[in-house]
């Protein structure tokens, strides 16, 4: 799956941590699904979703 | 001094004191392991040799919780589950000297020998619960699935392991091995899956 998660932190020029830090999990976490490493579950989805007040599918979508 | 060189710094005094007493810890107890199997000394000196290398386990752990906070690397289950690794290493070491001290000094016999010979099992019972607690507490989906996984790597290591083993020893191709060795090596397949884990990223 990609995502937009690093550009949508860039624009609010906020680091690996303080993303991690605003949905309380690990800095590893934010990499991991930045880098497509990790696909998170439905409520971590969710939850990135209503911090950048968008719908999971402009965050997320099928490669 | 902002905060980023504060770390940075911190960052080195702690991965400084983390090598140099994981170092010594290793060093240590191979040099432990190799005095007491050849030269069977006093129990009073046993004691302070574990003694001597529970603290520098001790030492090397606090360092590398130290300085995971520092880098925010570990969450708050993974600093209380080593917390708790480090107060079950202790258990298990104090077990151990004080199952063998009381097996020297008296002829245990029947009920009492059962339970004085489960003492140092406290430890590794007290390791696999940390575990247990462990996954159960840690919040942070993506940490959970990557312990799982190691644990789930090291559980196949042990299984390969004693499986190939137990029939080697069947056929008396390799000497005994008693069989709560199943846990160390279980913790070695550990050690395997955490570099397997870091090669692939």
């Amino acid at each position: 799956m990609k995502n937009r998660l690093k550009v949508l932190r860039a624009e609010r020029d906020w680091s690996q941590a303080d993303l991690a830090e605003r949905l309380k999990v690990s800095r590893q976490s934010v990499n991991a699904i930045e880098t497509g490493k990790y696909d998170p579950s439905l409520p971590l989805a969710f939850k990135i979703a209503d911090l950048f007040e968008m719908a999971i599918e402009e965050i997320f979508q099928r490669e | 001094m902002t905060q980023g060189k504060e770390r940075d710094r911190q960052t080195a005094v702690w991965g400084g004191r983390l090598k140099r007493f994981g170092a010594a810890s290793i060093l240590s107890l191979a040099l432990s392991i190799a005095f007491v199997l050849t030269q069977d000394p006093a129990l009073w000196l046993r004691g302070w040799i574990a003694i001597f290398n529970v603290a520098l386990l001790c030492a090397a752990g606090w360092s590398m919780m130290r300085l995971m906070e520092v880098n925010a690397a570990g969450t708050k289950a993974s600093s209380r589950y080593m917390k708790r690794m480090m107060f079950v290493t202790i258990v298990y070491i104090g077990g151990v000297f004080l199952a063998g001290l009381l097996f020297d000094c008296y002829a245990l016999t029947g009920v009492v020998a059962v339970a004085v010979a489960l003492v140092p099992a406290a430890g590794p019972l007290g390791f696999i619960w940390a575990i247990g607690r462990y996954l159960l507490e840690e919040e942070d989906e993506y940490v959970r699935m990557r312990e799982t996984q190691k644990f789930l790597m090291a559980t196949g290591f042990m299984m390969v392991v004693i499986t190939v083993y137990g029939f080697l020893e069947q056929y008396d191709l390799v000497p005994h091995v008693p069989a709560y060795y199943a846990i160390v090596i279980w913790c070695l397949g550990l050690g395997v899956a955490a570099l397997f884990q870091w090669r692939r990223g």
